[in-house]
């Protein structure tokens, strides 16, 4: 239900991109007027038993996978460490390009791709956490749970939370915002980042093109240092600081959109 | 000789179906690497042909798929394979066939079955400049979402003597977009106790590309 909301707040698809989702969704057998009509994003959460032709693409002749019937939308991998790690490993790169290049002895095929990873994963095999004291999973279990949560797949994921048992009291009386109201600052935040780097996300614009002041610069070696983010990694939290601060209104990035970057980015203990 | 188109990955490569039809004994034979669907086609085309008011011709018959070194697979050839039949058995106008495309399943009684990536194959049908696309009923929509494209919704192998004429059925108007955009489905403010997933969700919401875990 969480990642279903999900699509809710995203802004509608433009024209083209509405095109772009409505053929490949023609070229699989899939309903057309949600994408092209309804202008509603892809959604797609495939089964963790997905072979990696299922996800990326593949067989003969060559067919769109998951990634690609989720381009311009979520591709949401729910229980990501059950997942096969082959076909974890095969999103790595096109999750960079924004496309997958099918190449067969007998023929050469690009699938589009651009999609967002949305992954969720307990925090070990029995769910109920190492720290809970109630885990009954064997050390090597919990291990191998994490391996597949670690490495390279996982410096490509910009934010982490930890989703934790909600204090059922404060339950009852919050009333959080709904979709539209989210949705209508969303998109004013994409149209200023748009405006900014001449249509593009900031995930797509070379991050030294966003600008951090000095201060800003020693901060992130230093907090980053801590990390041990990669070179990817540095980049990417910059891209995420100038989304924040693109939420907030914000001309430059500010000392606080670094910071909670930095803390989206942070790998949590288990 | 009658131009169709075969989907790889998620674009349409250009197919021309030929047929030959000569004295000989009744057979039916299909090359141009058809894969298994491809090739029961031959049943469907036959059956059709004859519920349909024509006449199979019961002579020697080859139906070559080209380009011959592209794998051709699944059943939307149909259509494309029994106006290349008829047109080769002097059924039907060879004139007419050649600046459409057609795309279609057939059933045996000659109603026509949707099939896959019908807007990928209009697209292409513009680029190769062809006058029109020949497309199931049910596909029809979706085919004429192709910018520029002519898209003729094809109900009954029967309409095919009707192309080109007077009667030929009217291009289908593309859709527009429904205003209403409708968010149907859970909403945000359903999530409630999670002030940091909701934080995050409208962060990756704002930047497409950026990717989430919880």
């Amino acid at each position: 239900m969480r990642s279903r909301s999900r699509r809710s707040i995203l802004p509608p698809l433009s024209d083209d991109e509405a095109l772009e989702a409505a053929r490949i969704a023609s070229a699989v057998g899939a309903p057309v007027e949600p994408v092209a009509l309804g202008r509603r994003r892809p959604f797609r959460a495939p089964h963790h038993t997905i072979s990696t032709a299922g996800l990326v693409g593949g067989g003969v002749p060559p067919r769109p996978g998951e990634a690609t019937i989720a381009h311009r939308g979520v591709l949401f991998l729910d229980e990501l460490p059950e997942f096969n790690r082959d076909a974890l490993e095969a999103l790595r790169q096109p999750l960079e390009a924004g496309r997958v290049l099918i190449a067969r002895a007998r023929h050469r095929v690009e699938l589009p791709c651009r999609f967002q990873l949305v992954a969720a994963a307990n925090p070990c095999p029995c769910g109920r956490g190492a720290s809970s004291g109630d885990c009954t999973c064997p050390p090597q279990a919990v291990a191998r749970y994490e391996a597949k949560l670690t490495g390279a797949l996982s410096d490509r994921l910009d934010l982490a939370i930890a989703v934790e048992q909600p204090d059922l009291t404060a339950l009852a009386d919050e009333r959080p915002e709904d979709s539209a109201t989210v949705r209508e600052r969303v998109i004013a935040a994409r149209e200023r980042q748009e405006a900014r780097n001449g249509g593009r996300a900031n995930a797509e614009v070379p991050s030294e093109s966003i600008v951090l002041g000095p201060g800003l610069q020693r901060l992130l070696a230093d907090r980053g240092g801590a990390l041990g983010l990669s070179g990817r990694g540095r980049a990417r939290v910059i891209r995420v600081a100038r989304t924040i601060a693109d939420l907030d209104g914000a001309e430059e990035v500010g000392e606080e959109h670094l910071l909670e970057a930095l803390h989206l980015r942070r790998r949590h203990e288990r | 000789m009658a131009r169709t188109f075969t989907i790889l990955g998620v674009e349409a490569r250009p197919v021309r179906v030929e047929a030959d039809v000569r004295q000989g004994l009744p057979a039916f034979a299909l090359v141009g690497l058809p894969d298994a669907a491809v090739r029961e086609s031959r049943d469907r085309v036959r059956a059709a042909i004859a519920n349909s008011g024509f006449t199979f011709p019961q002579q020697r018959i080859t139906a070559n798929l080209a380009p011959a070194d592209l794998r051709k697979a699944g059943p939307g050839f149909d259509l494309a394979l029994a106006a290349a039949v008829l047109a080769a058995s002097n059924q039907l106008p060879a004139a007419a066939l050649a600046d459409v495309a057609l795309a279609g399943e057939l059933a045996l009684d000659g109603t026509i079955r949707a099939v896959p990536g019908t807007l990928a194959m209009a697209e292409a049908a513009v680029r190769a400049e062809l006058r029109a696309i020949l497309v199931p009923v049910a596909c029809a929509a979706e085919a004429a979402l192709a910018r520029g494209a002519t898209v003729i919704p094809i109900e009954r192998l029967q309409q095919l003597t009707l192309l080109g004429g007077p009667d030929e059925p009217g291009a289908a108007i593309p859709p527009s977009p429904n205003g209403a955009r409708n968010h149907a489905g859970p909403d945000l403010a359903d999530l409630r106790g999670q002030p940091a997933l909701r934080r995050a969700l409208e962060i990756a919401a704002v930047d497409p590309a950026a990717a989430l875990r919880r």
